[in-house]
């Protein structure tokens, strides 16, 4: 991965929502745009989808406090 | 009016086989603080058991001289644990509850807690880690290696235990570290392990793409906003100065953006204790609030390592009452605020009379962490890597060697002797704090600062517990008892 391309295809995406809405409707206009492969593209669709969050380690440890 | 006024329901562990019906002269608990309302009633405050009780001025004399109690008085205090037989059935009760309540869960995971440099891009004025975050040393491939090991090893030790790794600093996410972080994170892939990353936030925009091919494996990022931009810009200062706000909330939008459960904290002080209503609306206008197990987390300023550097710190009372001031606009967020680091000696009274959103019930029976100041010194077991190659068990000891317990590199060991310093401590194991009345409440105080203090380790820290435990009830819990504050 291009990580200077992918960097600011993430920084876009999650600080526009006008991006995020182009990119859900054509998403390799956004991948034109951003010179980036189509794995970069496969891994910055819907990133917190409910697919990572049920996969996440279901750990999320509270700490020892009280 | 009633004879005894209790505040909180009595919890049954505490007198179960250690009174007697007929005791002629029963033993006042030396766990007792008693404080004047001001109208003529007198407040209890028994640290031993957590009950909390009004009684008339009458009733707190005749304490000193029980035999002249009616019986039905004598055993209503002796069920809230005012009352023993003897010294020696006081102590045995002491102890009874604090092996209930201190069992290690097995659900309660082990962290292993990765420091890659101790270096870090900030130079926060208030920070404990002082010059020690001018070195520019990084863990070594061979330390990493080390460092591998030692955890699996560890781990062998708990089977069962859920393992959770957390990067720490220094500052974990900085350009430099980044080979380091990308071999934390592959080991954490291989074996399937949550990270938790604690971070400044300023560099997540160039971890970005790492922090996105490993974002199911993040349990957790927290992140520190100080207040206002002005404000946090002079007390979140990127080395070569400037802005560290704006680039700390894209990094924030970054990890919101890829579901990443997010705590943000705030560095609580006097200079800032009052930005913390702003900080949340940012909070809830960004969108952050919604990410999952958004959390909240108002973290004080102190200086348990004795730098100097502290100037705006608060003691616990009052930053409790700043905050109480204006609670009912955190109200609508209050699931989402932790408060297991602003409370140290007072979660059980705060819980009692339901400040900051605790639930009154909480405040019926022991907090768990009865008898210890923090949870380093409870059973949970966590342990600090150090780059120095060093392991430390208290994030405020990292990076002095006076404080490790051992060592991962080259080559595992831990040292019984150090670690009984830390998980030996508690308010029973000093004869001072096991007769103090506010022992259990306190816990003997701070280990980091009484170890620096006083090589040995064996001593109790004080530090201002009574200044902070009897201005909370005199600030707080007297006005409620008066029914002139706080809503009676």
């Amino acid at each position: 991965m291009d990580n200077q391309n992918l960097r600011a295809a993430i920084l876009k995406l999650a600080t526009d929502p006008e991006a995020r809405a182009n990119f859900e409707k054509n998403p390799e206009e956004f991948a034109a745009d951003h010179n980036l492969s189509t794995e970069e593209v496969t891994a910055i669709q819907d990133p917190g989808s409910e697919e990572v969050r049920e996969t996440r380690p279901r750990i999320i440890a509270r700490r020892y406090s009280w | 009016m009633e004879p005894i006024l209790s505040v909180n329901p009595t919890e049954s562990l505490w007198t179960k086989g250690a009174l007697t019906e007929d005791v002629c002269v029963p033993y006042l608990t030396t766990f007792l603080s008693q404080y004047q309302v001001g109208d003529g009633r007198v407040l209890l405050v028994n640290s031993l058991s957590g009950a909390v009780d009004v009684v008339s001025g009458e009733i707190a004399e005749l304490l000193q001289d029980p035999g002249k109690l009616s019986a039905p008085l004598r055993m209503r205090l002796q069920e809230r644990a005012y009352f023993f037989d003897t010294r020696e059935s006081e102590l045995q009760a002491l102890a009874r509850v604090y092996d209930d309540l201190h069992y290690r869960a097995e659900e309660l995971p082990l962290s292993f807690i990765i420091c890659p440099t101790y270096q870090c891009n900030f130079r926060c004025p208030y920070c404990y880690e002082g010059t020690l975050t001018s070195s520019t040393q990084l863990m070594s491939e061979e330390q990493l290696s080390s460092l591998f090991s030692a955890i699996e090893e560890l781990r062998a030790q708990f089977p069962g235990s859920p393992v959770e790794l957390e990067l720490f600093g220094g500052e974990p996410l900085q350009p430099a570290t980044e080979a380091v972080v990308a071999r934390v994170f592959a080991f954490a892939r291989e074996k399937d392990y949550p990270v938790r990353i604690v971070t400044n936030g300023g560099s997540i925009e160039h971890f970005a793409p790492m922090l996105l091919e490993y974002r199911d494996l993040i349990s957790r990022v927290l992140i520190t906003l100080d207040g206002r931009p002005e404000l946090h810009n002079r007390r979140r200062i990127p080395l070569g100065g400037g802005d560290s706000f704006s680039p700390i909330v894209k990094g924030i939008d970054i990890l919101a953006w890829m579901g990443i459960p997010l705590t943000i904290g705030i560095n609580a002080d006097a200079q800032n204790i009052d930005h913390i209503p702003w900080v949340l609306k940012l909070c809830e206008e960004k969108g952050w609030t919604k990410c999952p197990s958004f959390s909240f987390s108002i973290q004080p300023i102190d200086d348990r390592t004795q730098r100097g550097n502290v100037r705006h710190m608060l003691p616990e009372h009052e930053l409790v009452q700043r905050v109480q001031e204006y609670w009912s606009e955190l109200e609508p967020l209050w699931q989402k605020i932790d408060l297991a680091a602003l409370l140290t000696i007072l979660p059980h009274l705060t819980s009692v009379f339901g400040f900051l959103g605790m639930d009154r019930q909480v405040g019926a029976k022991p907090i768990r962490r009865y008898g210890h100041y923090c949870w380093v010194t409870t059973e949970q077991v966590t342990y600090y890597f150090g780059q120095d190659g060093l392991i430390y068990l208290c994030p405020v000891g990292v990076g002095i060697p006076q404080l490790s317990v051992g060592r991962f590199h080259p080559q595992l060991e831990i040292h019984p002797e150090a670690v009984a310093l830390w998980k030996g401590r508690n308010a029973f194991r000093f004869d001072e704090c096991s007769s103090c009345r506010v022992g259990p409440m306190c816990g003997g105080g701070c280990a980091v600062t009484s170890i620096l203090n006083d090589k040995t380790g064996q001593s109790k820290h004080c530090g201002d517990t009574f200044k902070v435990f009897d201005g909370f009830v005199s600030d707080m819990v007297l006005p409620v008892i008066r029914g002139d504050k706080y809503g009676g």
